[in-house]
């Protein structure tokens, strides 16, 4: 007992400053993607050439990334001869609607807060249930570990549950499997009313690399309405949790902000 | 025996692969298994000309050497299984995927229900367009007074991956386990076919995601053997550092979770920080906690600067610091002991005969670990001791983990200390065509093995994947017989096998 305690005062307080202070993220951290398309000349896809996963188009001369089916694995800006395409140190990426993903040149819209009856029922207490349909595991785990002692989502009110019944909410990552889609649906039917969906993760969104096989669906939203989506593959933990505040209306507009 | 042997990594021009006839085939592979070598890999693969061959990979532990049988089965041939256990699943597996039915097989049933690979070919004569329904089969039952069945899953009460499992049980004791997986089923085998493709690289870091560096470095290491590539010296030495630092986030989240799951609140809090904390030494050489857009054909995709070198070195003492004073709670504590000890027993004559591999293998005994026996990356691990226990129970599992930690943070160090000059990727040009290259790695689970065959064009034939789960899970099935129902979460956590990378 006197070790176990000894230990506990060696090993400190380790929670994170944020969402009070910026976050710390890697040197090398793939956040928020930049386009400056007056870099690119006509007829140049490069970029779009070397996107493993279909995430960039080019229509009418405006190339366009979807953040949604992004896997953020930096081909493509290390394809760009023009240095008209880099990835930011951003990690503010969720939005309520799936267009508002696809990042052009122009503004982007930071995931908006419930209404006010949906925030005044769980802006200070949301159950959440997850629902793992296809994913690798490390979405999982990095949602997982929202729950240590490094985020501490308790202290938002934030609790991961293990029964839909005791849920207001589902977290969905994965691309929805075909052989997950019905568990998924009654897990879902299982959710008392009203009910809020979190699609985490590039599967969850778009079925990510396994976009168009025959075995899975193609993401959450094929099955059940999603309110939030969160990209990445996968995200980080501050990208998730960014998102799980904001929709809460958590966070000021513009807050917790590292490197645009 | 009629067979070619190679050592690893090394490709073979698939000619020279003799096709024996199948009564042969099953006496190598048999006797093989006797003179103790494992199956590393049973598998199908479609024929130019219609049919289906069957390859088996042997794997001789001691030797470092592998050796390849190959047969054409017809539809239906004899199932090795009854004489062989670790052909269980992989039976299983060539039945589901291209129809190919082993007579006699004591459990012949789906593994991932998914479609026949080979339309109109099915193993249960099963029509009609519908998608097989995953779990929908016959369970082991046993019935009697006082006997009752629990069903569990596949969406379970934590954060985890989806499995079913149906446990038979006299009041609290669990008689048998049975295991019915697949619901992560997301088509990789089959998409590999004809590759690789622009997304291949990425299915192998999904395969199994929280062994993203280890089956990237299988993967990698295929496609280099066949295109005659070598991955230059400095490549090697930080894939090397990767691969560890992979096996040290997880072994130390593994302990965390041990402990979380007997109540022990102090190392399961520590060691949930602490399992972050190497991810993000991960991140400090790639930008991604689980090493995605690291590993890649011919080297890294990254470099690290002798700055970056020295914060890693540093960063990693510190952690280590902590990671052993929140393991080490876990052997002072009697309480932790009494629930780890003589908990989930696998006997060593029964870990050998199920196959299994990785710390599950070694925490019964069995001496082996594929980074000195099948060595390619770091070479120099070889001369390390491998982390055997005896006793085959959690205690084992979790103190095998301990060692393994400790042997991982000492490699590192001595990577990064004479991290070799030079550039981290060479040109890695297309897979050699007609030719099969066997590649191993030990993920943090065991052994994984990749084999790629390739075509006339030089695209995958055939590309067959492995994960150390698809032998482990029947290991967790069998340490269940005879605990208690409350054991299972404990027993489950000593093992943490991988839904996704068996479902593939």
């Amino acid at each position: 007992m006197i070790r176990a305690l000894l230990e506990r005062l060696r090993q400190k307080h380790r929670t994170v400053g944020y969402p009070a202070a910026p976050p710390t993220l890697p040197d090398r951290f793939r956040g928020l993607p930049k386009l400056e398309p007056g870099k690119c000349p006509d007829g140049c896809g490069d970029c779009a050439a070397a996107c493993p996963a279909g995430a960039i188009t080019r229509e009418d001369g405006q190339v366009r990334i979807d953040m949604g089916r992004c896997l953020f694995c930096g081909d493509c800006a290390a394809a760009c001869p023009h240095g008209a395409l880099r990835f930011t140190r951003d990690h503010r990426l969720a939005a309520r609607m799936r267009e508002d993903l696809v990042a052009g040149e122009g503004e982007r819209k930071l995931a908006a807060a419930l209404d006010a009856r949906m925030k005044r029922l769980f802006g200070r207490s949301l159950k959440l249930r997850q629902v793992c349909a296809g994913g690798c595991g490390a979405c999982e785990a990095d949602t997982n570990v929202l729950s240590t002692v490094v985020f501490d989502l308790g202290r938002f009110g934030i609790q991961f549950v293990a029964s839909p019944r005791h849920a207001d909410g589902l977290l969905v990552t994965g691309p929805v499997t075909e052989n997950m889609a019905l568990a998924l649906k009654k897990t879902y039917d299982a959710l008392p009313e009203p009910r809020i969906v979190i699609a985490v993760g590039a599967c969850a969104i778009s079925g990510g690399p396994y976009a168009g096989h025959d075995e899975v669906r193609s993401g959450a939203d094929a099955i059940v309405p999603v309110d939030l989506y969160i990209p990445g593959c996968p995200p980080h933990p501050i990208t998730i949790l960014d998102g799980l505040l904001r929709l809460l209306g958590r966070l000021p507009a513009e807050a917790g902000n590292s490197d645009a | 025996m009629n067979a070619v042997s190679l050592r690893h990594p090394e490709a073979v021009p698939v000619s020279r692969i003799p096709v024996m006839d199948m009564p042969a085939f099953r006496r190598g592979v048999l006797e093989a298994v006797a003179a103790g070598l494992r199956i590393a890999a049973l598998y199908g693969s479609p024929r130019p000309g219609g049919g289906i061959r069957l390859t088996a990979v042997l794997a001789d532990d001691r030797e470092g050497a592998l050796s390849l049988l190959a047969a054409d089965p017809g539809e239906t041939y004899p199932s090795l299984t009854p004489d062989c256990p670790q052909a269980g699943a992989f039976e299983r597996e060539i039945a589901e995927q291209w129809g190919v039915v082993p007579a006699g097989h004591p459990w012949l049933k789906p593994l991932r229900f998914h479609r026949s690979f080979r339309p109109g070919r099915d193993a249960w004569g099963r029509t009609g367009t519908d998608a097989p329904k995953p779990s929908v089969m016959d369970f082991f039952r046993m019935e009697g007074e006082g006997l009752h069945e629990v069903a569990v899953g596949p969406v379970h009460a934590g954060i985890i991956e989806p499995g079913h499992f149906r446990f038979q049980c006299h009041g609290e004791q669990v008689l048998h386990l049975e295991i019915s997986l697949g619901y992560q089923h997301r088509g990789i085998e089959r998409a590999l076919m004809g590759g690789p493709h622009p997304r291949t690289i990425h299915h192998m870091e999904t395969l199994a995601g929280d062994t993203t560096i280890g089956h990237a470095l299988a993967y990698c290491r295929a496609v280099e053997t066949l295109a005659g590539c070598r991955a230059p010296a400095r490549a090697r030495a930080l894939r090397a550092v990767a691969l560890e630092l992979e096996r040290l986030a997880n072994h130390t989240g593994d302990l965390g979770a041990l402990a979380g799951d007997i109540g022990f609140l102090p190392t399961a809090s520590f060691c949930g920080r602490l399992r972050g904390d190497f991810l993000n030494m991960t991140a400090l050489l790639c930008g991604s906690r689980f090493g995605r857009g690291l590993v890649r054909p011919g080297g890294t995709a990254f470099d690290a600067d002798p700055a970056r070198v020295a914060e890693l070195r540093q960063r990693l003492d510190a952690t280590f610091r902590d990671v052993t004073g929140a393991v080490n709670l876990l052997w002072e504590t009697p309480s932790v002991l009494a629930r780890f000890e003589h908990t989930g027993t696998v006997s060593l004559s029964l870990a050998i005969e199920l196959g299994l591999v990785g710390p599950a293998a070694r925490a019964s005994g069995r001496d082996m670990d594929s980074r000195r026996d099948f060595p390619v990356e770091g070479a120099e691990f070889g001369a390390g001791p491998v982390a055997v226990q005896e006793s085959g129970d959690v205690f084992a599992r979790a103190y095998v983990r301990w060692l393994e930690i400790q042997r991982s943070v000492e490699f590192i160090h001595g990577q990064l200390a004479a991290l070799p000059a030079g550039p981290v990727r060479a040109v890695c040009g297309p897979p050699a065509p007609n030719a099969l290259a066997v590649s191993i790695s030990e993920g943090w689970r065991g052994e994984i093995v990749h084999v790629a065959e390739t075509d006339a064009s030089g695209r995958f034939a055939r590309y067959k994947v492995v994960d150390p789960s698809f032998h482990n899970w029947m290991g967790l099935a069998l340490a269940l017989r005879g605990q208690e129902i409350s054991d299972f979460p404990l027993c489950n956590k000593s093992f943490n096998l991988s839904y996704c990378g068996h479902d593939l």
